[in-house]
């Protein structure tokens, strides 16, 4: 040790005799002052403890360095160089002060703090120019469209017009014939005509420009032109992919490409299909009954239950117990196959029939089957056990029947208060229309036009003749309800269906079950289409018939889906070109037909569905509905009921990894394929570009999806057991003090009451208040306790209610006529960019969400990716520190 | 001039208190109301603040047109009549009603009376577009004397239109919702409306007011807004 | 359904009517409320001077024209 400091001393000594011989006494002693504080507080290295000092008595030769303006620019490099760590000298800050120089060079930065506003006006102000001037255009285009739109449909109205509309040529048939003709040959020739690419776009672009500016124009012709247009366009497109794209060279890229036209046909299919199936929804009315209550027929209303808790069946079964219909004329059964004790004593305790048999053969069907040979009434109304039917679900429904007798089913939808696991799961209850809402909203209405209304199973009344006729419910299949509609049908019966929510239930409450529900779907019209074709036997219209292919293919989406989230990849990795045409021909083609379609869709759907969050939904269900589809198309009785579980509650919020496998494996290889796409676009050849760009695009609009259908599998924790339904009706307390307070239900459960007061209330926690609420004329008042208080609001516990209140209570709230009335008006109609926003962020929430329940062993490997991206992050050029120059 | 009568099936039904927050919420409809008291007890004064020494009224007078100093008017505007110290007969009584139409104020005008219970409606001499509100309560005996009348109105012929109007309801009763119920349900002539029993009602009295002024967010003020609305189409099928 | 707390006192309509008779049920014209008539013979059979008055009544046989 002392000899080592001996050592040094003795180099130092000799540096500092050789210094002597340059410089003078004193800045020696300044070399090696500096030399000491670089070495030993900076931990500068021996070399560099060395060449510092000179380097600065070098710099000083120029700039006249006192201790000011030393600290000035030490600052200044501060603010230049914010990310640059202490201690200065280590390679990654080699890199961050070489990237950053180069920053600098090239971009004008000022470390100078504007006033912050002047720059947040600059920018607001240029964007805002901006978007009035895309506005504007946007505006007047559309508004010249709708000119020339209403012009035309002015121009109709002329004398000359007139006259030529009431010209028996019309009714001539040949005529007629001749013009279907002339119209098909006109599209035919739209379809095939081989453009050049600059014709084709220019022929897309027209297209496209009028579709758009139709877009917001009102009216029924509006919507068909589009959908003309739409058609005319797809099927283009389609006629091109067939007759040009095909890659008849390279055998892999053959099939391969064989095979996404197949399911781009499929969707083509589907899309003519659906066009055709919503373009006129009939938006059936309410016919009014006699006013002579005798001469109405009798009813029994059929509440099937299997495993189901007593807690769900009683209020469906007290509800159904209070609809408006002549009560010697109504009969309850609880169907119970469950056969249990305690559900025969509920029903002889609030005055309904029970049923049960000694077997359960055929599930539901066989269960309803039974029923039947022990009940007499001229209708069926079916209610599943968790669905609470309004009390004027007979009365909106029944007139159907008396004014048509072929009439054999009224169908209402489907409506459920609690969310189901994509709005829970999502959070999007009530902000986006569900699954459900595009069915029951438009579809049920459009088959209604083509009177091929489905039955669903639920919330249906049907008469009991028809029944008869073709042997009772169907029970060949897995979905014997829309079997049995399908048989009545043939039969010549009519089905209608009343848009007009009349009961409400739970929707599924776990992604697992939602799934197992639609695998159900899925497996059973793929029964039907194996067992009872609509597309063969006798008795169905063409319309209806292809109201049921549409509604079969809608179930088999499930091989397209996993097609269309892949496709790109096989270019990516294989080098496969699947659309084996040039990079501009495929950008002609694809983008704007797919934004024609999207803008169609939009328009026809936009209320009920939005756009993408079609995509989004079937990517979930694709992977399941597959196997089951295919299996249930190649041997139709393979294959068990399973009964959709409801009611349950999620304690804790978790991932479900077994659901959500088949798309973290499609995600994994298309972030892959990205990577690599990222990688080959860089190093690749570069006549390929066009082709990668494109694949890329459509590899993360699959990742976008993708993204979204994982969010969907992180099960949100439910906190309550009852479900809590939000409302809107007056009603009144009354305190113990006698004194009344009209108050607001804003939300009910079957245990409590959610009130809103006008103005501040003297009420207290555990208070005794009377809850006063009406059925109709009637008046009822409900014993409560406050269980809690917020300025005007307070939350109301009901406690042990006898049975007569119970029915009241049921009465006043589940089953008040109006009381899902509302549904639809919650909605605005769909904007695309708005749409494709939310499925972004909601596709982020799903990154996130993988990574938040990651299982344990993956957490290093998670910390260590994410360390190696803050590094390179950190490595990359920052702006500099804003800072205000009090020097200036 | 739209004329409406309100008398108790019995004593103590609370008629009174219906005519002064029925005249006061028609009030607030910008209606111009006039409420006569045809009752002995005297006491309708007492909802529109008039003070406790002021005793007199129209029978107190040998003629109505001498009497049109005692016409009163409240904060709201509601002008009314009280009806005294001394006693009146039948024809005393219908004559000042009949006095009462002859005031001069516009066609739209509201004459409200309140008729003692113990005299009969078929002694005044009403038309076809007079409005009686037969005040009752949900009791047994309410319902034995609505049955009666409902007899008695059978066998005469009756020119007026005559309502039975439920005041004082608890609905938390047993007796009561049941009685409501088969009213509702089989007895003719019932009004579609009925006021919810209200502490308010009665604590308003004593505060020289009236419930529809006193607590604008209860119950009660709801009831009397929808009578008087009820009353207001009832009138216009009249024209 | 908010309106019962800013509603202005004005002449009221047959529209307003409707609503605040029908306030806690939802109304359609052709609506037909079902009077539940074995519930009503319940009651009435409960209590003796209720019965008493509809067996006077029914012997009567009362014709009362509700206009």
């Amino acid at each position: 040790m002392i000899n080592h400091s001996n050592k040094t001393n003795v180099a130092e000594r000799l540096f500092s005799l050789t210094l002597s011989l340059f410089f003078t006494k004193k800045l020696v002693r300044f070399i090696l002052f500096k030399f000491h504080s670089y070495f030993n507080h900076h931990k500068v290295s021996v070399i560099g403890a060395v060449l510092m000092p000179f380097a600065l008595l070098f710099i000083s030769l120029f700039i006249k360095l006192d201790n000011n303006k030393k600290k000035r620019i030490k600052t200044k490099l501060k603010y230049l160089y914010p990310h640059v760590s202490e201690p200065v000298s280590t390679p990654a800050n080699i890199v961050r002060v070489l990237l950053q120089s180069v920053y600098l060079a090239t971009f004008k930065v000022s470390t100078k703090r504007q006033p912050s506003e002047a720059v947040i006006k600059t920018s607001t102000k240029l964007i805002s120019k901006a978007v009035r001037l895309v506005r504007f255009t946007d505006r007047k285009l559309t508004r010249r469209f709708k000119k020339i739109w209403l012009q035309l449909r002015v121009g109709t109205q002329s004398e000359s017009y007139q006259r030529v509309k009431k010209a028996t040529i019309w009714n001539s048939k040949l005529l007629k014939i001749t013009l279907y003709f002339v119209i098909a040959f006109t599209v035919f020739v739209f379809v095939t005509v081989p453009f050049s690419l600059e014709a084709q776009a220019i022929y897309i672009s027209l297209i496209l420009i009028v579709a758009y500016s139709l877009r917001r124009v009102k009216g029924q012709i509006a919507t068909i032109t589009m959908i003309t247009l739409a058609v005319t366009t797809s099927t283009r497109y389609l006629w091109w992919r067939y007759t040009d794209t095909l890659n008849w060279g390279d055998p892999v890229a053959l099939a391969l490409g064989l095979g996404l036209l197949l399911a781009e046909t499929y969707a083509w299919l589907v899309l003519i299909l659906g066009f055709f199936q919503t373009i006129n929804p009939l938006q059936r009315k309410p016919i009014p009954m006699d006013s002579d209550t005798s001469k109405w027929p009798t009813v029994d209303i059929y509440i099937p239950t299997y495993n189901e808790p007593l807690s769900v069946v009683k209020p469906t079964a007290i509800a159904a117990q209070s609809i408006d219909w002549p009560a010697d004329k109504l009969n309850i059964y609880i169907l119970d196959d469950g056969k249990r004790a305690e559900f025969a004593q509920l029903a002889k305790e609030i005055g309904v029939g029970y049923l049960d048999r000694p077997d359960n053969s055929h599930a539901k069907a066989g269960n309803m089957n039974h029923a039947m040979k022990y009940t007499d009434g001229e209708y069926i109304a079916i209610f599943d056990c968790d669905h609470i039917p309004a009390r004027s679900f007979l009365q909106m429904t029944m007139g159907q029947f008396m004014n048509d007798e072929k009439v054999c089913l009224v169908q209402t939808p489907h409506h459920f208060f609690s969310a189901d696991p994509f709005e829970r799961n999502l959070d999007n209850h009530r902000k986006i229309p569900n699954e459900n809402m595009l069915f029951y909203g438009l579809i049920q209405d459009g088959n209604d036009m083509w009177d091929a209304t489905f039955f669903c199973g639920s919330c249906a009344v049907l008469k009991r003749k028809a029944l008869d006729d073709i042997g009772g419910f169907a029970v060949e299949t897995v979905t014997e309800d829309a079997h049995t509609a399908l048989r009545m049908q043939r039969e010549g019966y009519k089905t209608a269906y009343i848009n007009i929510p009349q009961a409400a239930g739970l929707a599924t409450d776990s992604l697992s079950a939602h799934v197992g529900q639609r695998i159900r779907w899925a497996r059973g019209m793929a029964q039907i289409f194996r067992l009872d074709n609509p597309l063969l036997g006798k008795g169905l219209s063409l319309v209806q018939r292809l109201c049921y292919i549409n509604a079969m293919l809608h179930f088999l989406s499930g091989i397209p889906r996993i097609v269309f989230l892949t496709a790109p990849l096989a270019l990516i990795y294989f080098n496969a070109y699947i659309i084996y045409a040039p990079f501009i021909a495929i950008f002609l083609y694809i983008v704007p037909t797919l934004m024609q379609v999207k803008i169609t869709n939009s328009r026809v759907q936009g209320k009920f569905r939005y756009s993408f969050w079609g995509e989004v939904y079937e990517s979930v269900l694709a992977w399941y509905i597959l196997k089951p589809t295919t299996v249930a198309l190649i041997n139709p009785n393979k294959g068990k009921f399973n009964v959709t579980e409801k009611g349950g509650l999620n304690d804790t919020a978790r991932y479900d990894w077994l659901i959500s496998k088949p798309y973290i494996v499609l995600l994994l290889i298309n972030v892959l394929g990205m990577c690599y796409a990222i990688f080959r676009l860089i190093f690749g050849d570069v006549s390929q570009i066009g082709v990668l760009l494109i694949s890329m695009l459509w590899v993360s609009y699959n990742i976008i999806i993708l993204g979204a259908a994982v969010a969907v599998a992180a099960e949100a924790k439910q906190v309550r057991s009852s479900h809590r339904i939000k409302a809107n009706f007056p009603a009144a307390i009354r305190l113990e003090n006698g004194r009344t307070i009209k108050v607001k239900i804003t939300d009910y459960s079957d245990s409590g009451v959610g009130i809103e007061t006008i103005s501040d209330h003297p009420c207290r926690e555990n208070d005794k208040v009377e809850l006063l609420m009406s059925r109709g004329k009637k008046q009822f008042s409900f014993p409560t306790y406050i269980c809690n208080t917020r300025k005007t609001q307070i939350g109301l516990t009901l406690r042990d209610l006898d049975l007569a209140k119970q029915k009241a209570f049921i009465q006043c709230t589940f089953s008040r006529a109006d009381a899902w009335i509302d549904w639809q008006e919650n909605f605005k109609h769909d904007r695309p960019s708005y749409s494709f926003k939310h499925v972004f962020i909601t596709s982020l929430r799903g990154f996130t969400n993988l990574i938040y329940h990651a299982p344990s062993q993956f957490k290093p490997f998670i910390i260590l990716m994410a360390n190696i991206i803050n590094f390179v992050v950190s490595l990359l050029p920052k702006k500099p520190i804003k800072y205000y120059n009090q020097y200036d | 001039m739209k004329k409406v009568f309100l008398k108790g099936i019995k004593g103590g039904t609370g008629a009174t208190s219906i005519v002064a927050n029925l005249a006061c919420a028609l009030r607030k409809s910008d209606e111009d109301v006039i409420a006569i008291d045809l009752d002995p007890k005297s006491d309708l004064g007492l909802h529109f603040g008039l003070p406790w020494e002021h005793a007199s009224g129209w029978s107190n007078y040998l003629s109505f047109e001498s009497a049109l100093d005692e016409f009163h008017i409240d904060d709201d505007g509601v002008i009314f009549l009280p009806f005294g110290t001394l006693s009146a007969n039948t024809q005393r009584t219908q004559k000042t009603i009949e006095s009462a139409q002859q005031l001069q104020v516009n066609d739209n005008a509201w004459l409200l009376f309140d008729c003692p219970a113990h005299q009969d409606i078929q002694d005044y001499d009403l038309s076809s577009h007079d409005i009686v509100l037969e005040v009752i309560n949900c009791d047994a005996v309410s319902h034995s004397l609505i049955y009666r009348r409902l007899l008695q109105l059978n066998q005469s012929a009756k020119k007026w239109q005559h309502y039975f109007l439920v005041n004082n309801y608890n609905s938390a009763s047993e007796l009561e919702s049941d009685l409501l119920q088969i009213w509702q349900s089989e007895t003719p002539l019932l009004a579609p409306v009925h006021i919810n029993k209200d502490e308010v009602i009665k604590e308003s009295t004593a505060f020289r007011n009236v419930a529809v002024n006193c607590a604008p967010y209860s119950v009660a003020y709801d009831d009397f807004e929808t009578l008087a609305s009820w009353l207001v189409t009832r009138a216009t099928d009249n024209d | 359904m908010n309106e019962f707390a800013v509603k202005k006192s004005n002449i009221l309509t047959q529209y307003d009517i409707d609503n605040l008779l029908n306030r806690f049920g939802g109304k359609t014209s052709s609506y037909i409320e079902i009077v539940d008539v074995q519930k009503n013979n319940q009651i009435i059979e409960k209590y003796p001077l209720l019965s008493d008055v509809s067996r006077s009544c029914d012997m009567f046989d009362i014709a009362i024209n509700t206009k």
